[in-house]
């Protein structure tokens, strides 16, 4: 009878610990005649597959074997309740033998995860269409499909003690390199933070610099974006509750590369990047480029549009920086609530903003039509950028630009200018230079950032366009 | 603390205001600028750009001198006058024959300026070039532009804007000529009436080279424009037909020595107009040869004596002597040393073309 | 401070320290004091910049000053930093700021450099990559006034005496300002990279064409007189050119030239302060501000046109005793003692 009550006691005892939780089973099953207590959340494991697995064991410890309890979906622990907790909460099978003092833990999960499609964020014309999901196996899964490798190495984590979230980074041994590797173990081993949800909060302890406007990791739900860049030998960071990956140590420059420019071919693939660098400086400098000319230096503008300029400005009653901060601020209002709108509906106020009351705007004499053009421009041309976080950064930078130029025209964009450049020179990611190959500055491998190289170049092939001479080409 | 410190130092900014801000709706630019008068009498005019209500009117004030400073409308207008848009400078011919260049100096010395604008000197009076052009509509200055784009265009009249002006007249070896408006009798348009001389002295001679002469001294030049078309009569006995060629390409070779000037001139030249035809003959396509060989050096000997007797170095014959003959530009002033040494100018012209006739 | 130096970093190093402002502001100088045989002169300069350059990369190893060379060499930097922010500064308001404050402009430019240099040594260093794409392109944009370049003014030649030689050597000796980082920053540079020969060879090229043809174009563009009456001729070229979309590139170049020089101020900063730590250890970040509020205060004694002419007319002296004489002692000296 004590064995009952202890039984019964534990099994309180054990609900207990979990708040008493409708979806948590707890229960006394029969084990080799003596009672045992199998301890799961109903919701995130297979209850059918563990009955199996039970029973499997359960042969395997009649039969008398040694290690009855290891097969592929349970290991045999040592009993005790930190234990018991850990494996139940993350979402194993606990049964525990109270006689013995053994756990042992089965883990068959059925975990609610979204199927596979392909992020919004980040679309591409051609290449992998799969992005990542919500879920460390299936994102884990889909790298190791494509990199079937023994160096692909995973390490995992749990961090946060109010959320018990899994970390992981991968990186693959033989590239990566160790010393990186290392920064960002510790890095991560100190994050001090109970509560992590997603990648956000993880990546503001990653970083070098927090303030710094640009990003310092590359943010991607795509699997060849992390494949790439796992094989150019840096680290990519997965949290078990987020599809997004962080990717470690990047620079600038990699924040304008697609996966599409790879799967374009060479000519045009080059152009597209050679133009998503030009959208950086549009981006950045327009705005301030036409407040400076329009406040400090209209000597530059050409007669003939000179007239133009002056018709559109001469009755606007602001000052260009506050037009300017009008129209940028309409934009942004635009962009913000077409996130939050169902898609048909942001569609429709795109175009009820942008057009009528863009033209309204002018017509009500609030801004000038060039200051419509220029900001219109620069929005396009932030919305370039292959990654959501730099194209963020980007806008934000402008506004300083902006400011500098009201001040001081010219000489403020070139002072903004240097500031700027200097503050990627100082930037780094995970102790990695972010502006290179700027700094260190090596001009042979400039054209790796504004061209994308082809792949393979021809050798042993049909060396003349000459029929018949020389085909298998000179030792040349 | 460093963050307080930045606000603070941004609110400051802020406050100040920026020192040298000028905004475009704040100034008024003037687009074509005129000068006449005598030293210590000068009369400047300035037409500009007026915008009221979404519309484009064109004014005209004077003042005393080109600084728009000593205009005396520029208080009464609503924005400040300002040359940096400059487009055209037009200077009365009295005014030219004074030394121009202490008129231009506020143009150079100011740096908001821009130095591409055309010059050009007119006849007469100036208020009437700046009267509205009949079915030009209002806007003089660009009609000016086109006028003496078009003429440099067809090799009509140098094309100078206001730096190479002040080059060409600090320049010791060749002397400033400047495109010459005249006020057409018959349209009431200002029309391109050839080019004005000026002398090292920096002033206008008063001698005006016409049309076809100011387009013979830029084949001298050897700066020919897009076309360079010229007319002749060709007469074979009693037969008359007319000819016109274009000029393709120059050659020019100038033997200098001590005492005369040789300048010999191969001209490439296209056939545009030739009624008698046959020139597919090589007997008329030598005659034809010869015909405007000897004509363009009778003209271009005109020329030439016509600016010795201006002593005006337009084709800057003074830049070999000055590099490469110390001895004959040492012989005193260029200007009168121009004047007196005999010049043998001779032309050759070769026909590479002739239509797609024969 | 320790940091390693490809060939290319060094040598850019050095072109944008012997440049900057010296770019814009000796034609004129030089141009007078030679007349048209300037061209002839800065050929005769350039034999002599190299004969310099092979003797520095001969002897670099024994350049190992002590501290009173040191203390030389910093104040030199001093008065050339104070004389290019002064000059930097009154041509800018000249040209574009005539009312504002002239130490807001300077507080401006020198906390960029104090920015830079309050940063690691690299950041310095590649700073002057940012004008690698710019100076190539106002370089075409001069070659644009082509058709306007007389090419007869370069003529006649040899009407130079010898004091008017003299006077024009000494005026050439702003485009060697920056040589001497040769020395500092020589050893600075990977083992690997080979310096001698051909890579010297065509960094002097790169100097050679760089100076001689704005001393050629400037010249060509414009008579003599007109020189005189103008003390940055590049910008007067580049003022009349008009390329289709916008007008008046000097503004452009102004900036430029701007950005230019403070890179320069920069580089000549990090240096001062670099040869500071040689022998004064610890204290890197409260020196450099030192350095830097002093470089705001200095140049407002020199802001009219004669103070900036006088402090541009002793620096040659100055510049000749500490490239020439003050190495040598110190290469001397090393030499003995080595023996």
């Amino acid at each position: 009878m004590d064995d009952v009550k202890s039984i019964d006691g534990m099994i309180l005892y054990i609900k207990n610990i979990f708040h008493d939780s409708a979806d948590l089973i707890v229960e006394e099953i029969e084990w080799q005649k003596k009672p045992a207590i199998i301890c799961y959340y109903s919701v995130i494991n297979e209850a059918s597959q563990v009955n199996k697995e039970l029973e499997l064991i359960r042969n395997r410890a009649e039969e008398g074997l040694l290690k009855w309890g290891e097969t592929a979906a349970s290991t045999v622990q040592a009993f005790s309740v930190p234990t018991l907790i850990e494996n139940v909460a993350t979402g194993s099978v606990a049964v525990v033998f109270p006689f013995t003092n053994l756990l042992l833990k089965i883990t068959i999960p059925k975990m609610p995860v979204r199927s596979i499609s392909e992020p919004d964020n980040e679309h591409v014309i051609r290449g992998q269409h799969g992005g990542f999901v919500e879920s460390f196996e299936t994102n884990i899964g889909i790298l190791r499909k494509h990199l079937a490798i023994p160096d692909l190495v995973v390490k995992s984590m749990r961090l946060g003690s109010d959320t018990n979230t899994l970390v992981s980074y991968v990186y693959i041994e033989s590239i990566a390199n160790k010393d990186v590797v290392n920064d960002l173990k510790d890095k991560l081993e100190n994050i001090g933070l109970s509560k992590i949800w997603g990648t956000g909060p993880i990546e503001d302890y990653l970083e070098d610099s927090v303030w710094s406007p640009f990003p310092q990791f590359l943010n991607t739900e795509r699997p060849d974006r992390v494949i790439a860049n796992l094989l150019e030998g840096k680290i990519a960071v997965f949290t078990d509750s987020s599809p997004t990956a962080l990717i470690a140590p990047v620079n600038f420059f990699s924040f304008y590369e697609s996966p599409d420019d790879y799967n374009a071919r060479v000519l045009v693939g080059s152009f597209y990047r050679i133009l998503r660098l030009i959208s950086f400086m549009a981006a950045i400098f327009l705005p301030a480029f036409y407040i400076a000319v329009v406040s400090f230096h209209s000597e530059i503008i050409p007669a003939e549009l000179g007239k133009q300029v002056k018709l559109a400005v001469n009755d606007i009653p602001y000052r260009p920086i506050v037009e300017a901060l009008i129209l940028e601020l309409f934009i942004e209002l635009i962009r913000e609530s077409a996130i939050r709108l169902p898609t048909p509906i942001g569609q429709t106020i795109g175009i009820v903003g942008g057009l009528v009351i863009g033209n309204a705007i002018v017509d009500a004499g609030f801004v000038s039509n060039f200051m419509v053009i220029v900001v219109a421009m620069t929005a396009i041309s932030s919305f370039v950028v292959p990654s959501w976080e730099m194209n963020m950064s980007i806008r934000l930078i402008r506004f300083p630009f902006m400011l500098a130029a009201a001040l001081f025209g010219f000489f403020g964009m070139a002072i903004g200018t240097l500031v700027l450049f200097i503050h990627l020179l100082n930037l780094s990611s995970l102790k990695q230079p972010y502006f290179t190959p700027i700094i260190p500055f090596d001009p042979s491998r400039f054209k790796d950032v504004f061209f994308r190289i082809p792949y393979v170049r021809m050798n042993k092939q049909q060396k003349t366009f000459t029929h018949g001479a020389d085909k298998e080409g000179g030792d040349r | 603390m460093r963050v307080k410190g930045f606000i603070l130092l941004i609110c400051t900014l802020l406050l100040s205001g920026c020192w040298d801000e000028k905004q475009y709706r704040d100034v008024t630019n003037v687009s074509l600028a005129g000068l006449e008068g005598t030293p210590g009498n000068y009369k400047a005019q300035f037409a500009f750009p007026v915008y009221v209500d979404g519309a484009i009117s064109y004014t005209t004030v004077t003042g005393h001198g080109i600084s728009t400073r000593g205009a005396k409308n520029s208080t009464n207008t609503s924005q400040g006058l300002d040359t940096a848009e400059l487009e055209v400078l037009l200077l009365a011919d009295d005014a030219a024959k004074n030394d121009i260049y202490p008129y231009l100096d506020v143009l150079f010395r100011d740096p908001r300026n821009r130095l591409s604008a055309n010059m050009a000197v007119v006849e007469g009076e100036l208020a009437p070039y700046f009267e509205p052009i009949k079915g030009k509509g209002e806007d003089i200055s660009t009609f000016y532009t086109q006028l003496i784009d078009t003429a440099a265009r067809y090799t009509l009249v140098p094309k100078i804007d206001l730096q190479q002006t002040c080059t060409i007249l600090f320049a010791e070896d060749i002397t400033l000529a400047l495109p010459y408006i005249r006020m057409d009798e018959e349209s009431g348009m200002p029309t391109i009436a050839g080019t004005a001389l000026f002398n090292d002295q920096r002033e206008f001679t008063g001698e005006v080279l016409d049309r076809k002469e100011s387009a013979i001294l830029m084949l001298l030049q050897k700066k020919k424009g897009k076309f360079s078309r010229l007319d002749f009569l060709w007469k074979e006995g009693a037969q008359e037909s007319p000819l016109s060629i274009n000029i393709m390409a120059i050659k020019k070779d100038w033997k200098i020595s001590d005492n005369q000037i040789n300048a010999s001139y191969k001209l490439k030249v296209s056939v545009e107009e030739f009624p008698h035809d046959s020139l597919n003959k090589k007997k008329t396509k030598k005659d034809v040869e010869d015909f405007i060989s000897k004509e363009l050096t009778k003209n271009f000997t005109a020329v030439v004596k016509k600016l010795q007797e201006a002593k005006s170095d337009a084709v800057g014959f003074g830049q070999p002597v000055r590099a490469f003959h110390p001895k004959l530009w040492e012989r005193g002033d260029w200007g009168d040393t121009f004047s007196e040494i005999p010049i043998q100018v001779k032309v050759k012209v070769e026909m590479m073309r002739t239509g797609i006739l024969n | 401070m320790t940091f390693n130096l490809s060939r290319n970093q060094f040598f850019l190093l050095l072109f944008i320290a012997q440049t900057g402002t010296v770019s814009l502001s000796f034609q004129t100088p030089f141009i007078n004091a030679t007349g048209r045989d300037a061209w002839l002169v800065f050929i005769g300069v350039g034999i002599f910049h190299y004969v310099l350059l092979l003797i520095y990369e001969k002897n670099y190893q024994y350049f190992k000053p002590g501290p009173i060379a040191s203390w030389l060499f910093i104040g030199y930097w001093f008065l050339i930093l104070v004389s290019f922010i002064s000059y930097v500064d009154y041509t800018l308001a000249v040209w574009a700021f005539p009312d504002t404050p002239q130490i807001l402009v300077i507080a401006i430019m020198v906390g960029i450099s104090l920015y830079a240099n309050l940063s690691r040594a690299e950041t310095v260093i590649n700073l002057s990559v940012i004008l690698v794409p710019l100076i190539p392109l106002f370089y075409i944009l001069l070659l644009f006034a082509w058709p306007n370049y007389v090419w007869t003014n370069l003529f006649p030649i040899g009407t130079l005496d010898r004091s008017e030689l003299i006077k024009g050597l000494l005026t050439s000796q702003f485009t060697f300002i920056g040589i001497e980082l040769f020395l500092f920053f020589r050893k600075h540079v990977d083992q690997q990279h080979k310096v001698k020969g051909r890579p010297l060879f065509i960094y002097q090229s790169i100097w050679m064409v760089f100076f001689f043809s704005s001393v050629l174009f400037t010249l060509a563009y414009f008579p003599l007189v007109e020189i005189k009456r103008i003390p940055e001729p590049i910008m007067y070229i580049l003022k009349t050119q008009t390329v289709s979309f916008v007008e008046r590139i000097d503004l452009f170049f102004i900036y430029l030239w701007m950005m230019w020089s403070i890179i320069t101020i920069a580089i000549f900063a990090f240096t001062s302060i670099y040869v500071l730590q040689l022998h004064v250890k610890g204290h890197r970040k409260r020196n450099t501000i030192i350095l830097h509020i002093l470089l705001v205060l200095f140049p407002l004694l020199f802001l009219s046109k004669e103070r900036v002419a006088m402090i541009q007319s002793t620096l040659p002296y100055f510049h000749l005793f500490f490239i020439m004489v003050v190495p040598t002692i110190v290469i001397l000296m090393n030499r003995r003692k080595k023996k």
